[in-house]
């Protein structure tokens, strides 16, 4: 579960700060991804 | 016994010795040219295998003595090992021949891998016991022979890796001369001794799995295409060494009695170390800004009292900003003040100016890093530089799980980047985050991580007493397409980094207007 702090602000600053406009749409896409895996569901309940 | 006394045979005649001749195939007398001066025809280069011969024909079911390096005059490190095997090894009375060649190849490594500057030998016991098995696990055969010799031992017991090591004193008798002693081996045994480097480095990486992966890593490091150019234009004689010694030795990497691994691609420059290239990719290096001084944060944990978290608190917030008020306007007290860390503090109080900041900011810090130091002035470096290189053991051995090739630098990493964007900034990221959150989680202080590409990294995690219930936050798209998350949200998780009983808060504090 350590990784995951570390996955979701990689995606996030990934999103924000990406290089070009795919990169930031990757980033997006990847930070979704993250959130609607299993191992982040513990985040705030089933509401995500 | 198949030991054989040193040659002193000088007075071969040179003209006895045979050369092939390349019109007939066969073996003629050597002629004056093939030989050069004062060599005998036994010296000259090895065309006939491992273990010597030179020209010289060799007769069916003749052997070949092999020469180990002895200290002293190998026949006297001889005799010492065989009286003290006749006083001392009652559960094994027979010395066969096998055994002491053996003892001897084991001898042979000890005193060749010797610090000469120190004159100490050392030779962890799992190595050794790779060139002699047949006493079983419980005999050190490394001890046997330092004991034999007569060598005080300096240093008792086990390596980082927990491994036995005995650091060992030069043996007294052989004033540090050498000598080498031609001695029969068995197939096997030449095999082993032929083979030696290998099996020390296989029993090296065994042992430290981190060393090995730094090993893989420095094989595939390359100088870049501009390295040539910044390194011709170096004028510092200790930049000149070093590059000296990284294209001598570009794969050497060792492990410091601190637990660092260093390397000689380490040892570069900054400016070097940027035109390097991993496996033909560009590399980055993240290094932490003043390691040292925020990890001091350390030694406010299981301190009791207001006084002591009042301090802490302005700790913290010195140390995230980069210990301006110590370090001075333009940062022209920094090196005096690390410096100052490693030195007695009558001493660093005299010569530094930062440190005299920092002791009148920080006093109850202060004091516990004298205490620290009063046995040795170098204590308080050496646990600062112990903890930092376990940090990075970890990010190696973290990044290479992810596919990340490090390099360990004291206080940062060279890695990697590919050119794929998004595994670009994994590596960078990656190793940015493991190197500040331990920091963090050890100091209370988050360090400021530069890049040599110019990106930075600073991660603010501040804990929650505990984490509600169900928190409101809503991470699935909007209609918009954008995450919906306003300026400043929180994402509270359950496991944290820092190990509390609550959560870790993650602000993004950059706008999110800027998604697509």
């Amino acid at each position: 579960m350590k990784l995951m702090a570390m996955e979701l602000v990689e995606a996030a600053y990934f999103t924000i700060h990406g290089m070009t406009q795919p990169c930031r749409r990757e980033g997006l896409q990847r930070l979704r991804k993250l959130v609607r895996t299993k191992k982040t569901n513990h985040l705030n309940g089933r509401a995500l | 016994m198949s030991l054989v006394a040193p040659s002193t045979d000088a007075s071969t005649d040179p003209t006895e010795a045979e050369v092939p001749d390349p019109n007939s195939g066969g073996w003629v007398k050597a002629q004056t040219p093939y030989l050069m001066k004062g060599c005998v025809p036994n010296a000259l280069p090895n065309t006939r295998g491992a273990g010597g011969g030179g020209w010289k024909r060799k007769k069916k079911g003749e052997k070949t003595p092999i020469h180990l390096l002895l200290p002293g005059k190998g026949t006297e490190a001889v005799e010492k090992l065989t009286s003290y095997w006749a006083s001392h090894c009652l559960p094994y009375p027979t010395l066969t021949a096998e055994r002491l060649n053996g003892l001897l190849m084991v001898a042979s490594i000890v005193w060749s891998g010797r610090n000469k500057e120190k004159k100490t030998m050392r030779l962890p016991k799992d190595h050794s016991l790779r060139f002699i098995r047949s006493l079983g696990k419980s005999f050190n055969p490394a001890t046997f022979v330092c004991r034999a010799w007569g060598c005080d031992i300096l240093v008792k017991g086990a390596s980082v890796n927990g491994k036995q090591t005995n650091l060992w004193a030069y043996p007294e008798w052989a004033e540090g001369k050498s000598q080498s002693f031609p001695v029969f081996l068995s197939p096997y045994q030449a095999k082993r001794w032929a083979n030696r480097k290998a099996i020390l480095l296989d029993g090296s990486n065994k042992a430290n799995p981190v060393l090995a992966k730094l090993r893989e890593t420095l094989a595939l490091t390359k100088e870049g295409k501009g390295f040539s150019e910044v390194a011709d234009g170096l004028t510092k004689v200790g930049e000149i060494d070093a590059v000296k010694n990284y294209r001598n030795r570009p794969g050497h990497a060792n492990l410091t009695r601190d637990g660092e691994y260093g390397s000689s691609a380490g040892r570069l420059p900054e400016i070097l170390r940027k035109e390097l290239t991993i496996g033909g990719e560009r590399v980055v290096e993240l290094d932490v800004k003043s390691a040292h001084a925020v990890l001091m944060g350390m030694f406010y944990e299981g301190e009791p009292g207001e006084a002591w978290a009042a301090e802490r608190v302005c700790f913290t917030a010195e140390a995230e900003l980069g210990f301006p008020t110590v370090y001075g306007e333009n940062k022209q007290h920094k090196y005096d003040f690390l410096s100052a860390l490693n030195q007695r503090d009558d001493v660093g109080w005299h010569a530094s100016e930062g440190y005299r900041k920092f002791a009148e900011l920080f006093p109850l810090l202060t004091s516990k890093s004298v205490r620290i130091r009063c046995k040795n002035p170098k204590q308080l470096g050496s646990i600062l530089r112990s903890k930092l290189a376990a940090i990075l053991r970890d990010l190696v051995e973290a990044n290479d799980r992810d596919g990340i090739r490090a390099i360990p630098v004291h206080d940062s990493a060279v890695v990697a980047t590919p050119a794929d964007h998004w595994k670009q900034h994994q590596a960078e990221f990656r190793t940015a985050w493991r190197l500040a959150m331990p920091i963090k989680t050890l100091a209370g202080a988050s360090p400021l991580i530069e890049g040599s590409n110019g990106v930075s990294y600073q991660f603010f995690v501040s804990e929650l007493p505990k984490l509600p219930a169900a928190p409101a936050l809503t991470l699935s798209p909007t209609r918009t397409g954008t995450l919906g998350l306003p300026v400043g949200t929180t994402l509270p998780i359950t496991e944290t980094q820092t190990g509390g009983t609550g959560g870790a808060r993650l602000i993004l504090t950059a706008p999110l207007a800027a998604l697509p």
